[in-house]
């Protein structure tokens, strides 16, 4: 009986390691279902051509952009990156020039299974122009002109005390 | 004991010397140390963008230097995105000689509209970098070398000068197919009240090829 229970408790031991060691073994595998995606430029501007790009996997044969969270066409298809062994697509969009600021998640499907969201952050544009001078070239006043009369009126006054000076004392003509 | 004919002769100096530098430095004095930057006339914004479209597009890669050989614009690039309060984040005015690149936007030579920032002018050094870019016209070219150590070149296809009530916001940041480029600075009239510029100069230029 002993050696019963003995036995059942290692088998039950055995079968909690295996369940452990599977579930070890399936969780990265879930988690490789979702795709890598990179967004460029990150942030984007309305109105701004952003590329989109997946890692789906070498099994993978074609990816689609699910737009219509960007105010896009539904389904886009991406295009194989030729060089890239990897199972990337990519599609470059050019996002509406009316689009909100915020993030977007549209989703991304592979043909081999794996799905993921994008995260498109839209960055607003400038809504005025840009404060681009202090208006010291249109303001500032003074030439060079201006330092050459004060170097004139200096000199001036150097050659009227000279003619001061060498005026005759009195009594020195006599 | 001293020439009467010196003593005259210094006399009339003086007098001519105070004179004259009195009206030069008055003259001088009441005029524009620099004058207001050149605006652009109305036939350089009637050119849109057409012609035919060659070449490839880049890959994104942050512009590091403007070169404008016909203004004798040579300037490193700074990438700034936004101001808390929606405008466009420009260099600091003690930077007068800095470009800024708009990075929430397309790169230069990339399908889009990548756009440029720069100050007309400045307290200490006067005209600042984009002062002449109101004298830039239609054929001009503008060079930007980007970080992967290409050269785009662009050819101005228009220049404008738009108030800043009405800047035009979407012409400047506008998708194009093909890579383009604007160039933004302060323009027009002074307001002293305000201490601000009226208007805006812009440049629309558009890709014409790249080189290494």
């Amino acid at each position: 009986m002993r050696l019963l229970s003995s036995a059942l408790g290692a088998c039950c031991a055995w079968g909690a390691l295996l369940v452990g060691l599977m579930l070890a073994g399936t969780t990265p595998a879930m988690a490789s279902q979702v795709p890598r995606i990179s967004v460029t430029p990150d942030p984007s501007a309305p109105g701004t051509a952003t590329k989109l790009q997946v890692r789906c996997g070498s099994s993978a044969t074609s990816a689609t952009l699910f737009g219509g969270v960007l105010g896009l066409s539904k389904q886009i298809p991406m295009h194989q990156v030729p060089v890239a062994t990897t199972g990337d697509f990519r599609v470059t969009v050019s996002l509406p020039v009316n689009i909100a600021p915020g993030t977007y998640r549209p989703s991304i499907d592979c043909s081999n299974g794996f799905s993921g969201f994008a995260v498109v952050r839209v960055s607003p544009v400038p809504g005025d122009g840009a404060l681009t001078g202090d208006g010291t070239a249109s303001t500032l006043t003074g030439t060079p002109l201006t330092a050459v009369g004060l170097g004139a009126i200096a000199i001036g006054v150097l050659a009227g005390a000279a003619a001061l000076f060498l005026r005759p004392k009195a009594g020195s003509a006599r | 004991m001293a020439n009467p004919g010196v003593r005259l002769w210094l006399a009339c100096l003086s007098a001519t010397m105070i004179a004259g530098g009195a009206v030069g430095a008055s003259i001088g004095s009441h005029q524009l140390r620099w004058g207001p930057p050149p605006t652009p006339p109305a036939w350089a914004s009637r050119h849109g963008l057409s012609g035919k479209w060659t070449g490839r597009p880049l890959a994104r890669s942050v512009p590091e230097l403007i070169s404008i050989p016909r203004i004798g614009v040579r300037a490193k690039v700074v990438a700034l995105g936004l101001n808390p309060d929606g405008t466009a984040a420009v260099p600091p005015l003690t930077e007068p000689r800095l470009a800024s690149w708009f990075d929430r936007g397309p790169a230069p030579g990339q399908r889009g509209t990548a756009v440029f920032f720069g100050h007309v002018d400045a307290k200490n050094v006067g005209p600042a970098v984009f002062y002449r870019i109101g004298a830039l016209r239609p054929g001009n070219l503008i060079f930007v070398t980007l970080r992967d150590r290409e050269v785009a070149a662009f050819r101005v296809y228009s220049v404008a000068l738009y108030r800043k009530s009405a800047f035009p916001t979407g012409a400047v940041y506008r998708y194009t197919r093909w890579p383009t480029l604007r160039l933004v600075t302060c323009g027009g009239a002074f307001d002293r009240r305000t201490h601000r510029y009226l208007g805006n100069i812009v440049v629309f230029a558009k890709f014409v090829g790249a080189g290494g």
